[in-house]
């Protein structure tokens, strides 16, 4: 994490905290966020819980943060990263949805392979084998692993968020995310590592 | 493929429906309506008021116990350690180790000489008042734009907490504006024409075929006006769900053995299945910290957490220095797996004066100009020039 990329992170980050700042005098100033990070932290809900559980609880997770908004302290951590710990612990409400979603995720891979086989074509069908199983494994490898090293592990990927930004979106030391990270991409790679070859080159 | 991407791929959502979008907004704008409007400043005088606010409390885990104001951003910059023959926090610092290399050899004060010394006099501390007053200021580094040098904006802190329960607490914050960091960076901030703004451009996230364009924003050197807001309820933050009110505080124990089984239990409670990864010592450490900067806890309950500190394993004199804002004091410091939390203290009032942390060789300092009980009042007339609140 070089002090170069946290320049890249500065613009965004000083207008979000002060348009929360501004929203506590004027609450109408919030909209602005909403339109800023709606998409996408329905997009990680969804991700995590579902299309239809995101469309009912994100804009409860965007009213829990504009009710909590004088509780963001700017020293602290980013608002981005502020709006994706209240989605976690939205989506920490909601453990069975989540495994609900991730069984859905692995049927669907499933099916996905059994359409391979069905579409022919030799090279292709492996090529769709291959990844059909991958997901399969990975969304059940992710089910298996604990809830607070997925949380970290899916913060990473699908919200981008640096270390840092995990550790105070989560409220937990940097050390912490480091620790959580190293055990769920272990634990990721031991069950994929069969499926495919490739997997687990890239290393954080 | 590596395996954020593939869990990406896996988790990926098609885009939200602009009907979700618009609902949403329709929510978010009932809550608009429905929140009471703060009123002016000028309106507001320190009488008996109402809460405007009931801040709904985040649902599953609350704030934790880091050092209010220490956060992770930031280039390196080391800390001025300056050594001097004096062995008392009262002794000046000369600030010219290197003129005097000759004098009695450097006495070091064990960690737990230090900390039980700040003790002593912390238990001293009156606490009568009307409020407690905690002026502040917070110092995070950030590189500028091109790279080149390391900049330091400084926010000024005042909290004023009322010695009567549910009163409101007030914060009055400034911006007390951006220099370069070290003489270094001044150097290189003079070659580089002296600048007093600095513009960061905008980015373009693109996330799943969709971008997203940021606007570019442009830093000022220059400090701003104070501004005031009202806290309301007398509670300065929480912990696992309790607000640490007064009557919160009060309730802390006041040995060290006492404070630490409490706060075992507290810091149990809020990392669950997670505890036996956590790193107690440091915890106990952060939270003692917290207890002694960021709270008007009585006295006994501050010497009983200075003493606490002193009994953690790991924590190690790091002899006289000067704090982020000049001052001399005797520091402690923890390491941890990133960098260190040094907690420097002026022995002989038992008073801190800062807590510095570094990560990664970056660091974000909180130093406490006064912190204290008085009968003042807190000048919310000064803080009114920098309203911005809209008329009324």
């Amino acid at each position: 994490m070089s002090a170069l990329q946290d320049v890249s992170d500065l613009p965004r980050e000083t207008e979000d905290a002060n348009l929360l700042k501004e929203s506590l005098r004027i609450p109408e100033r919030f909209e602005a966020l909403y339109d800023r990070y709606f998409a996408e932290i329905h997009r990680y809900v969804a991700g995590r819980l579902g299309t239809q559980t995101a469309d009912d609880l994100t804009a409860e997770i965007f009213l829990a943060a504009f009710h909590g908004r004088a509780r963001f302290d700017a020293h602290r951590g980013v608002v981005r990263g502020w709006l994706y710990g209240i989605a976690t612990n939205v989506v920490a409400q909601h453990r069975r949805s989540e495994s609900r979603q991730l069984q859905t995720l692995r049927r669907t891979a499933a099916e996905d392979a059994v359409d391979a086989v069905d579409a022919g074509h030799e090279d292709l069908v492996a090529r769709r084998l291959t990844a059909a199983g991958v997901q399969e494994q990975l969304a059940s490898a992710l089910g298996a692993i604990p809830d607070a090293d997925r949380d970290v592990l899916v913060l990473l990927a699908l919200a981008e968020l640096s270390y840092e930004e995990i550790a105070q979106a989560l409220d937990i030391p940097p050390g912490t995310v480091g620790s959580r990270l190293n055990r769920a991409r272990k634990k990721l790679r031991a069950a994929l590592g069969g499926v495919n070859p490739m997997f687990g080159g890239a290393d954080g | 493929m590596d395996d954020l991407s593939a869990i990406r791929e896996l988790l990926s959502a098609p885009p939200v429906s602009p009907e979700v979008v618009a609902d949403g907004r329709t929510r978010l704008a009932a809550a608009f309506a429905s929140t009471p409007k703060p009123a002016n400043l000028k309106s507001l005088e320190m009488t008996e008021e109402t809460p405007v606010h009931q801040y709904k409390r985040r649902a599953t885990r609350t704030a934790r116990w880091t050092a209010l104001g220490v956060g992770l951003l930031g280039a390196a910059a080391a800390v001025t350690l300056v050594v001097t023959s004096g062995t008392s926090a009262e002794a000046p610092g000369t600030r010219s180790a290197a003129q005097a290399p000759s004098v009695e050899p450097i006495k070091k004060l064990s960690a737990q000489q230090v900390l039980l010394a700040a003790a002593t006099s912390a238990a001293k501390t009156p606490a009568d008042g009307a409020y407690w007053v905690r002026n502040s200021v917070t110092g995070k580094q950030r590189v500028e734009p091109g790279g080149k040098y390391t900049l330091e904006m400084t926010t000024l802190l005042e909290w004023w907490v009322s010695q009567v329960p549910g009163k409101p607490t007030w914060l009055i914050s400034q911006n007390l504006g951006i220099k370069p960091a070290t003489p270094q960076d001044e150097e290189a901030w003079r070659a580089a024409g002296s600048p007093h703004s600095w513009t960061y451009p905008g980015t373009t996230v693109t996330t799943r075929g969709k971008s997203l364009k940021t606007g570019s924003v442009t830093l000022q050197s220059k400090p701003g006006e104070p501004v005031a807001k009202r806290v309301d309820g007398d509670k300065t933050d929480s912990s696992v769900g309790k607000p640490m009110t007064r009557a919160a505080l009060s309730e802390l124990p006041t040995t060290a053995d006492g404070l630490k089984d409490y706060l075992k239990t507290v810091i149990a409670k809020q990392w669950g299945a997670e505890y036996a990864h956590v790193d107690v010592n440091a915890e106990l450490y952060q939270a003692g910290v917290h207890i002694i900067m960021d709270y008007p806890a009585p006295p006994n309950v501050r010497a009983a957490a200075f003493r606490m500190l002193a009994s953690l394993p790991g924590v190690k004199a790091e002899g006289e220095v000067t704090d982020p804002l000049g001052r001399t004091g005797q520091a402690v410091s923890l390491p941890h797996s990133n960098g260190e939390g040094r907690l420097i203290m002026n022995t002989a009032t038992g008073e801190p004066l800062a807590f510095v942390t570094t990560i990664k060789g970056a660091r974000v300092f909180v130093a406490i100009k006064k912190a204290r009980w008085t009968d003042d009042k807190p000048d919310l007339s000064a803080s009114r020039r920098g309203s911005d609140d809209p008329p009324a």
